[in-house]
């Protein structure tokens, strides 16, 4: 094993991932290679240095070898290399010097991450792994709920960094729709603790019934029913929502990815492009948004604002920006012709869950925006209430609540309590202050009454008394009424109990 | 205290203030400074409440008419959750 250190540059990035297999002049007309010297460079992560890394073993990439490319007449190698990239300068001198020193964070605190160069003539980007960017230019955050903890070794150094691995789709063993699953397994395989199959392997569970055109290998894509079917292969199910309401009104769309994504569930999305042609990529964050909504019947969610959903799009590159247009359209980092983005609809949304997880989105959505009329309704508020709707994990929340400034009660009041592993939040927010929180049991059905807890941050009295007067009076509908938010006598009384 | 301090800022009332000069130690002066923000902040906190004379006294039946809208739109939402022909023919493989 051996290893060339370079300074940062464009030309030298070139140098770092050539395969010998593509020409240079081909490589950096390359979509991939262009994003990753934006991503890299000044405007970006600003990397410094580069450390290849030859040869290199890629578990994914050696499966599918053997799946696929062993037995190729065409001698293709095994090994990869490994290109990693750090925030500051050094030579080989000061890297060995680093190396050996045990208690030496120099390499890790600069660690940027790594792009694995596959041995192919065409897919050449394997398994990546790099850091995200976090503030924006305007200082806004951006928020990667989908990214886990890695440890990468390099030379018997672990080295630490939180992303979500990405790679380009292989056009033979794995086409854009696996190579986005093998990305949302990454991240669902440590939150659930479920198998992770390389790209290869996910295609061939897949399966292939014969409903449309193509073969397994080398494989066009994915359909559906198969995109479905890999997801169920590990253990997950998939929550798989089609609608037209997608193309005429983003809106809901955004709700429902956002409220997945808290919880860090990678969602996978189904784009259709004007020619008919689909793809998937995978949702892994989103950008802060400002929140500007004018009072109105209709029910706010902070979602609503989202402006811009990040992803692993494996035709771009990792985090890829995916805004939206005025008339609902999902704008792509992909160019046209003369270079405009592409924009595309969302067709579907697939979003891979623990089994135990049987609440869906809407069920919670309904009996938030029923709770929304009655104090839209009864004008209990002169400005809009912003309703923050997601699935989080029960120890993730109870962390919030304690890492927060709200006072004792009411962090005493949630963590001492017992919660199902994952529960779903319906937030009511105004001009950024936290009135409260509805808490749903996520493992519930949803004809029952899966409202378990009630958390008021706002004690002021004389908003007690509003919510108080508001609840008794309409306690018929608030408990158990055709059109009402049933939530049950038991918890009505909770509630009542809280608010005097 | 506080009905003292108004007193003494906005009528100039000066009975309030030997009232309040008698009133005051240095405890309670720590004191009033640090509630001052709060008190502040409760006021403009509750800027977003309505008036309890402009909440509505909405009845229920209306009430109920109002949630069956709403109901009904969700419904329809639901309703679009639709697979067809189509769905099934489209890969994802660009």
């Amino acid at each position: 094993m051996s290893y060339e250190i370079f300074e940062y540059t464009d030309d030298n990035l070139k140098i770092a991932l050539d395969n010998q297999r593509i020409p240079l002049n081909v490589l950096e007309k390359r979509k991939h290679f262009k994003y990753f010297q934006n991503y890299l460079g000044p405007d970006g992560i600003v990397a410094k240095t580069i450390l290849v890394e030859e040869p290199y073993i890629s578990k994914a990439y050696l499966i599918d070898y053997s799946n696929y490319y062993s037995i190729c007449f065409q001698d293709y190698k095994r090994d990869c290399k490994r290109v990693h990239f750090f925030g500051k300068s050094f030579d080989d001198i000061k890297f060995e010097k680093e190396l050996y020193d045990s208690k030496s964070n120099f390499l890790n605190d600069c660690y940027l991450g790594y792009i694995v160069v596959k041995p192919l003539p065409d897919s050449i980007i394997g398994p990546t792994l790099l850091k995200t960017y976090e503030v924006r230019n305007d200082g806004m955050e951006r928020f990667y709920p989908s990214c886990r903890e890695y440890k990468v070794n390099l030379f018997g150094k672990v080295l630490k960094l939180k992303s979500l691995v990405y790679q380009e789709q292989d056009t033979v063993v794995a086409a854009c729709a696996s190579v986005a699953i093998w990305s949302a397994f990454h991240k669902t395989s440590k939150l659930f603790d479920t198998n992770l199959p390389s790209p290869s392997e996910i295609t061939k569970r897949a399966g292939n019934l014969f409903l449309n055109y193509g073969r397994t290998f080398p494989n066009p894509g994915l359909d559906i029913t198969q995109i479905c079917k890999a997801i169920e292969s590990t253990g997950l199910v998939s929550e798989y929502i089609i609608s037209d309401y997608f193309q005429s009104n983003v809106k809901s769309a955004k709700r429902l990815i956002y409220a997945y994504n808290r919880a860090g569930l990678p969602t996978l999305l189904f784009l259709k492009f004007a020619d008919g042609l689909g793809h998937l990529i995978t949702i892994n964050g989103y950008s802060d948004f400002t929140v500007e909504n004018e009072k109105s019947e209709e029910i706010s969610l902070l979602a609503d604002n989202i402006e811009k959903f990040y992803a692993h799009d494996d035709q771009v590159g990792p985090f890829a920006k995916m805004s939206f247009t005025g008339n609902d359209d999902i704008q792509t980092p992909w160019p046209d012709s003369n270079g405009n983005a592409i924009n595309a609809k969302i067709y579907a949304v697939i979003i891979p869950v623990y089994p135990k997880i049987r609440i869906k989105f809407q069920d919670v959505f309904d009996k938030v925006s029923l709770i929304d009329q009655i104090f839209f309704k009864s004008n209990l508020f002169k400005l809009e209430i912003e309703w923050d709707v997601f699935l989080i994990e029960s120890n993730d929340y109870k962390r919030t609540i304690s890492e927060s400034e709200n006072n004792t009660s009411v962090k005493k009041a949630v963590v001492m309590k017992t919660y199902p592993k994952f529960i779903w939040i319906g937030r009511a927010i105004i001009e950024n202050q936290n009135l409260f929180d509805f808490i749903y049991d996520s493992t519930d059905i949803a004809s029952g009454y899966f409202c378990i807890d009630f958390v008021l941050y706002y004690k002021q009295q004389k908003f007690k008394e509003n919510l108080l007067e508001n609840f008794v009076r309409y306690k018929s509908i608030y408990v158990d009424h055709l059109g009402g938010p049933k939530l049950g006598e038991d918890f009505y009384n909770k509630v009542i109990q809280e608010l005097q | 205290m506080y009905l003292y301090c108004f007193m003494v800022i906005f009528a100039g009332n000066k009975e309030a203030f030997s009232i309040l000069k008698a009133r005051i130690k240095c405890y309670d002066l720590i004191q009033f400074i640090i509630t001052i923000p709060i008190f502040m902040s409760n006021i403009h906190s509750t800027n977003f409440l309505t008036a309890k004379n402009q909440i509505n006294r909405v009845s229920e039946a209306d009430l109920l008419k109002a949630l069956e809208e709403v109901k009904t739109n969700n419904d329809n939402f639901r309703k679009s959750f639709k697979s067809d022909n189509e769905a099934m023919s489209i890969k994802a493989g660009r």
